[in-house]
């Protein structure tokens, strides 16, 4: 079965590369466009994986992976954090939150696939 | 006599100094204090006639210009002033203030007599430079989801092996690709440096060996080295004690040299790194074939945006060596190039080593 990941983005022109490379790598995609969006299309979609920005409108990311870690249904999925924000304040706040894995932007399309991939086979 | 005539009169004399923009302070040769003007009593907060016969550190209190003073004196004032002068942060009349404090040797007749601290007032540059710092940062950080976009786009363009890409447009789709490496590579240059000089970085020293860190260092460059053909050379001995650094630190400081040297090295040339352990300390070099650089340029390219120009340089913020310097300088070491015209050059870096033995973490 493929595995479907829930990308969490605003900014339309990495939503669509992001969504073009995971699915030429046979992954299911679904995107939220802010934080409130994704803690709804959790609930529906259920992914195996969440990739997450932090800086969005609505409700951040970090106050999102907060969210979706204290429910009992979602804190099991693993979450990778995507950031312009690389420093290491935010990494390290996202790890403490209970992020699997953080990629700093920008980044190749086979970097992200093999960081998805490991994250994936950590979780099996 | 001609040797009265050089000397202002006494009263002028104290007149100017009083009257100068800049503290002063005047010590002995025992580093006792023997002159204070107005400006640097309120510096330091002092009562310029009670602080004059104390000694300069339980005046003043601080550890650092004291030491500058005692090496002045203890050298005779040979030893030379430092390359880059302290600055200090005051609060005066409960204001935020900057000064850049410049330690001499006092000198008369041949022999030293004291020394002579001044203190500039460096506080507006110190605000343009910090804001100037968040303005890079918040710059850098807007850049990143564009530059994302644009990685992400042309990669898969790149990867996908689409058939209308070849030829021109191939030739085209290759340059975007080249050119958002390094759009990323300046971003990230820029941000580092302006959190360096910020001092938002934080140190975390662990013991580390060398072939390790080159090893990782070279990673991101396997691509960049195969495709100029350019023979890599890792002369490290066996038995090199293990150094004590902040290891993604150094480790960036090879991958930029190493980097900086690919650039310059023509096709089918060679780099080679090696290092030694020498007074302590551990030396690494980087070492290219490239077209070298001018003996006027070796200190300049330190400084933070400077580009050599002619060189035939690939262009650049003029950044990678001034973060090199800063990394290298927060370990305690030195940084230096040798080079000559078209002999190619050697950067050359100093590290510390673990001196109580302790070995590196092993997964």
């Amino acid at each position: 079965m493929k595995n479907k990941i829930l990308l969490v983005e605003d900014e339309k022109n990495i939503v669509l590369g992001v969504t073009i490379c995971l699915r030429s790598a046979g992954l299911d995609v679904a995107v939220a466009e802010d934080g409130a969006d994704a803690l709804r299309k959790l609930e529906t979609d259920k992914p195996d994986l969440v990739l997450l920005d932090l800086v969005m409108p609505k409700l951040n990311g970090l106050d999102a992976l907060q969210a979706m870690k204290a429910n009992e249904t979602t804190r099991d999925i693993p979450v990778i954090v995507l950031s312009a924000r690389a420093q290491e304040e935010d990494i390290q706040r996202a790890m403490e939150l209970g992020a699997a894995d953080y990629m700093a932007k920008p980044f190749r399309p086979e970097e992200l696939l093999a960081v998805i991939r490991q994250v994936l086979a950590e979780g099996v | 006599m001609a040797h009265h005539k050089r000397r202002l009169p006494v009263v002028l004399a104290d007149a100017v100094l009083q009257s100068l923009p800049e503290g002063t302070i005047v010590t002995d040769a025992t580093a006792t204090i023997r002159f204070i003007n107005k400006r640097a009593a309120e510096i330091f907060d002092l009562n310029p006639a009670e602080s004059i016969g104390q000694l300069f550190e339980a005046a003043i209190g601080n550890h650092s210009l004291n030491r500058t003073i005692q090496k002045i004196i203890t050298t005779g004032g040979q030893c030379l002033p430092e390359a880059v002068p302290k600055t200090l942060n005051v609060t005066v009349d409960g204001k935020e203030r900057y000064y850049k404090a410049e330690v001499s040797p006092l000198v008369e007749e041949e022999a030293l007599v004291g020394t002579v601290l001044l203190f500039t007032d460096v506080t507006h540059y110190e605000r343009a430079d910090r804001i100037k710092n968040q303005f890079v940062a918040t710059v850098s950080h807007e850049f990143r989801n564009p530059l994302t976009s644009i990685v992400l786009a042309i990669e898969l363009l790149l990867a996908g092996g689409q058939p209308d890409l070849r030829g021109e447009s191939l030739a085209l789709a290759q340059a975007i690709s080249d050119d958002a490496e390094r759009l990323t590579r300046l971003v990230g240059n820029l941000l580092n440096f302006s959190r360096m000089e910020a001092g938002e970085i934080k140190m975390e020293l662990e013991s580390v060996w060398v072939a390790e860190m080159v090893e990782t260092a070279i990673i991101p460059l396997s691509l960049q080295l195969k495709a100029k053909n350019i023979k890599l050379k890792i002369l490290i001995p066996d038995g090199l004690p293990a150094v004590y650094v902040d290891a993604t630190k150094a480790t960036w400081i090879l991958t930029n040299l190493v980097g900086n040297a690919i650039r310059y090295t023509p096709e089918d040339g060679e780099i080679t790194i090696s290092a030694c352990l020498k007074e302590k300390k551990v030396f690494v070099s980087v070492c290219d074939s490239g077209p070298g650089i001018h003996p006027r340029y070796h200190e300049k390219i330190f400084e933070k945006y400077t580009q050599v120009k002619g060189n035939g340089s690939s262009g650049g913020a003029g950044l990678g060596l001034a973060i090199a310097k800063e990394i290298v300088e927060a370990h305690g070491g030195k940084i230096w190039v040798k080079s000559d015209l078209n002999k190619g050059a050697c950067f050359r870096f100093t590290l510390p080593i673990n001196e109580q033995g302790e070995l590196p973490y092993e997964e």
